[in-house]
């Protein structure tokens, strides 16, 4: 339980001591997404912007305003929907970047400058693109294993029970058990990594020692990703409170709101940082030396 | 002299039923509020092994037309279940997004009417025959044609008995069974309307079954024995005179219903009861257990609604509302709406703040009124009945839960009844597609809800806000007074309409308001107006050399301060020609409503008054609904930039988030 504290404590410490890495991941996502948030800004202003109805989008949301831009301007937003997939897609080969980034400089402990971020994200940029790859493919696999039979049986299953709240109660079921899967798939692949820094074995010997480490350390890894899963939506429920209160009605309340959108993205990226220092602590601390042979001291 | 005897009888019955507490609704009237031209009476018996029906049925038929009958036309609406190759089926491989092949054989539906006698005693059985006048589908056995031995003479009462077969279906529209849920609708034959049809001539009017097409009937009085297994909870049209327990395991129940154009009936193993009252009306919900803890949403909807149409509208007179919550599996039989009987639907744990479960309740609920009491032709001309009711259950839904908030209010994403009423007529991908004023058969799946339900009561509700609440609801109440227990045709509503605007202190408008309901309803045009654009221009001060001789010129310098020329155009970008009135903002905030015909495309409004123009709004109170684009009906030259910020900040947000939930694969 102390250990289990430890490992909180250092993880918090590390990732609030690099903020700094973090700031710079915040800010590569940020310049992305003002990409397009500004195209959705001119086409709103291009279509509607001198029209009486968009005043009525200051207070409340309006569905007549939306439909009749949709019906009457779809075509310009369909551009847009289809750069955000490009840009979705971008921003998942660079993540193996800045995941090997993060990674290294969350192994380093303490205050890290920025270039350890850029030397990490060099140097594992193509070793981690494997396993992350291989991981992919036990996502889709997953994915697949899960709701390919979910979609086949659905509406059969609404036929066969005698009452809709079994299927729903599957289908939560499936929900669960499919998270549960993607977090150990996570855990395993982010311990993979670690492990790769930590030892230099191959990226495939790194594999099964990973899942060893991480069978070995169920508990504390567990607790280790409900904690941070339970900080993420602590700070998405925070988040929904403070624009439900606060609305967004004015250029002042405009402002004050972004200013918090963009610390909540901030945090959740501090607390992915966090939670990879917990994780490089967990792997390296195994104390196996079968797991983890040719470990770096 | 009977009706009186068996009121009594009716009312001796209560008195004995009432000691086992099964009843609590009387089902007679002190007075007939219909002609009751068609009554029967039907005793059977489900056998829900093979999900077959045995029946004997009389029918008492009077001739209220001058002229006499000679053949009878009947309903037989479960043999639209027989085959693939039927009228409702041919063509189809779907309905309600459900595949209907790969039956087995005792899984399809049929009727069969095994003989038919007249009271005198003589069997028409051999003068039966299927007819198909609408499509010539030969392959249709949904009407039945009986020639008759002797014509039925005007005002003559005929009497006929009948026995008959049917096999309930594995639900595909409605009628059928889900496992052990049954819905019993168009399941027994039933006589169509003789009337005089457009070119003036007497005939039955019983069209076959189509996809899109439901009802059309005589007004009458139902009493019906069902005997059943016991373990069956039962809903049915009317109210339940008697209930007896047989020791083989069935019960009979007797139900008893007057003034009425169908009976339907449902039963199910599953159901629990949740009863309620409204003033005098035994409101009952069979619902499944699942669904429980939505029953207080139903019932205050409903009871809400029996408020709202007996202020609105007229009084309920029936002693009874069943409402059939049916299981998921069952729910293709739900969503209907049967006299003192309608089905629902809804889906376990559905949120309080999605308001569908009250939405559909009510909107079946307001069929009691329109096509249950005010009996319109609803194979021949649906919206009137269809429309009229989605423009209840706007104006019901959102006065229940509020504006822009009554049907959805999720995070935010919010909008009301109405607003959906209307997007689904104004987002049709082609809005001209056709008239709204067509039977049934001439529409697709895709178009009839658009133009049928939506279209016309978006252009009710455009009537209600340009002619105000008060005089729709007065225009609404006549028509209801005038033609409830009756068969309206459109043009009924269409006169009732015109006299009632003629009463409106400028006739002109009315008229107008008059023209556009009837273009709405019987023309395929769109109305769509727009602001073109605004300018402001600077006029300088008048200058130059001014006077008759050249030795005597004044010269002007022109330095003064220059006039404001404004020029606003508006124009009409739709085929819908409607007068409407623009309102001009200036720079000092004062207004100047102006008024246009709309006869032309176009329309420049110029002002020299030293102020700028700074917003215009055609509309300005939005009360034509029907305009395809509210959007383009306003231009300002001060637009407010916050609300694109706001989406921009949200747009960016969520953009942002989305890359870090995808990063976690990366």
């Amino acid at each position: 339980m102390k250990q289990r504290s430890n490992i909180f404590r250092t993880s918090f410490s590390t990732g609030l001591r690099q903020w700094r890495v973090t700031a710079m991941v915040y800010f590569f996502q940020l310049c992305l997404a003002f990409t397009l948030g500004m195209q959705v800004f001119d086409v709103l202003k291009a279509s509607i912007g001198h029209s009486l109805e968009l005043n009525k989008l200051l207070v409340h949301y309006d569905h007549t305003v939306f439909t009749d831009f949709l019906k009457i301007h779809g075509a310009s937003i369909t551009p847009l929907i289809g750069q955000m997939r490009w840009l979705l897609m971008a921003w998942l080969i660079f993540s193996v970047f800045i995941n090997a980034g993060l990674l290294y400089a969350a192994y380093t402990p303490g205050k890290v400058s920025p270039g350890v971020f850029w030397q990490g994200a060099a140097t594992y940029f193509f070793n981690f693109g494997k396993i992350s790859l291989l991981f992919l493919l036990f996502t889709l696999v997953w994915s697949a294993l899960i709701w390919i039979p979910t979609l086949i049986f659905l509406e059969p299953s609404l036929e066969y029970f005698s009452s809709e709240k079994y299927t729903v109660g599957l289908v939560l079921s499936l929900v669960l058990i499919y998270s549960v899967g993607i977090a150990i798939l996570f855990l395993w692949s982010v311990v993979s990594r670690a492990l790769h820094i930590h030892t230099s074995v191959s990226f495939i010997g790194c594999i099964p020692n990973a899942w060893k480490i991480l069978w070995k350390n169920r508990s504390a890894f567990i607790g280790l990703m409900s904690g941070f899963i339970g900080l993420n939506l602590l700070l998405l429920a925070v988040y929904w409170l403070i624009e439900a209160f606060t609305g967004m009605t004015t250029i002042p309340l405009i402002l004050l709101v972004f200013v918090i959108q963009q610390a909540f993205v901030f945090f959740r990226i501090q607390l992915r940082q966090m939670l990879y220092a917990g994780i490089i602590q967990l792997t390296t601390h195994s104390g196996d030396s079968s797991i983890l042979p040719g470990a770096r001291d | 002299m009977n009706s009186r005897i068996s009121i009594l009888f009716g009312h001796f019955l209560l008195l004995v039923v009432a000691q086992s507490g099964i009843a609590q609704c009387d089902p007679f009237f002190s007075k007939a509020f219909s002609l009751r031209t068609a009554n029967y009476d039907i005793n059977l018996t489900l056998d829900d092994q093979s999900h077959i029906i045995e029946a004997t049925q009389t029918i008492r038929f009077t001739n209220q037309t001058p002229v006499e009958i000679r053949q009878l036309r009947m309903y037989q609406y479960l043999n639209a279940f027989k085959n693939s190759e039927s009228s409702f089926l041919k063509g189809a491989n779907h309905i309600f997004g459900q595949g209907f092949t790969n039956r087995t054989a005792d899984e399809w539906g049929w009727i069969e009417v095994e003989n038919i006698k007249r009271e005198a005693g003589t069997d028409l059985s051999d003068q039966m025959r299927y007819i198909q006048l609408d499509d010539g589908n030969t392959a249709d056995q949904s009407v039945l044609e009986v020639l008759l031995d002797k014509p039925i003479q005007p005002n003559e009462t005929a009497v006929f008995y009948l026995k008959w077969r049917a096999r309930m279906p594995k639900t595909i529209a409605r009628a059928g069974h889900s496992k052990d849920f049954y819905l019993f609708c168009h399941w027994f034959p039933q006589l169509g309307v003789f009337e005089q049809n457009k070119s003036g001539t007497w005939d039955w009017n019983c069209h076959q079954f189509f996809r899109t097409t439901e009802f059309y009937a005589d007004f009458g009085v139902y009493d019906v024995t069902i005997t059943t297994d016991q373990k069956f909870v039962m809903g049915a049209s009317g109210c339940l005179l008697e209930e007896k327990k047989h020791d083989n395991g069935t019960v009979t129940r007797r139900y008893h219903v007057e003034d009425v154009i169908d009976f339907a009936w449902s039963i199910y193993p599953g159901f629990t009861v949740q009863e309620d009252r409204w003033k005098d009306v035994q409101i009952r919900l069979l619902i499944t257990p699942e669904h429980a803890a939505l029953g207080p949403r139903y019932l205050n909807a409903l009871k809400f609604a029996l408020e709202y149409l007996d202020q609105h509208v007229g009084k309920y007179p029936y002693p009874s509302i069943t409402v059939v919550d049916p299981p998921f599996h069952g729910l293709r039989s739900g969503l209907m709406e049967y006299p003192t009987l309608i089905t629902v639907g809804t889906f376990y744990g559905m949120p309080a703040n999605i308001r569908i479960t009250e939405s559909l309740v009510v909107h079946e609920f307001v069929h009691q009124y329109f096509m249950g009491m005010v009996a319109s032709n609803e194979k021949e001309e649906a919206w009137l009945d269809e429309g009229f009711v989605t423009y209840f259950e706007d104006r019901i839904i959102d006065a229940l839960f509020g504006e822009k908030q009554s049907l959805v209010d999720v995070f935010g994403y919010r909008f009301d009844n109405r607003e959906l009423t209307r997007l689904e007529y104004t987002t049709m991908a082609y809005p001209r597609e056709g008239i709204v004023a067509r039977p049934g058969w001439f529409f697709n799946d895709g178009n009839f809800k658009a133009l049928i339900y939506s279209k016309t009561a978006t252009t009710l509700r455009t009537v209600q806000s340009l002619v105000g609440i008060k005089k729709m609801d007065e225009i609404i109440q006549t028509y209801f007074e005038k033609w409830k227990f009756r068969h309206p045709k459109g043009q009924d509503f269409m006169a009732v309409l015109k006299d009632e605007l003629l009463t409106l202190p400028d006739t002109t408008f009315g008229l107008q308001v008059y023209d556009l309901f009837e273009k709405s309803i019987y023309h395929a045009i769109v109305l769509d107006y727009a602001v073109k654009q605004i300018s402001n221009e600077e006029i300088p001060p008048s200058q130059g050399l001014f006077g008759n001789q050249s030795g005597s010129f004044r010269y002007q310098p022109g330095t003064g301060k220059p006039s404001i020329h404004s020029k606003v155009e508006i124009q009409r970008k739709g085929d819908w020609v409607f007068p409407v009135e623009t309102l001009v903002t200036f720079e000092d905030g004062s207004t100047q409503l102006f008024h246009w015909d709309g006869k032309e495309g176009a329309k420049v409004f110029e002002f020299n008054s030293g102020l700028k123009v700074v917003s215009a709004q055609i509309d300005p109170g939005q009360k034509i609904s029907l305009d395809i684009d509210l959007n383009n009906n306003s231009m300002t030259l001060q637009p407010e930039e916050a609300p694109l910020w706001k989406y921009g900040a949200k747009v960016i947000f969520w953009v942002q988030n989305l890359m870090q939930t995808i990063s976690f694969l990366g």
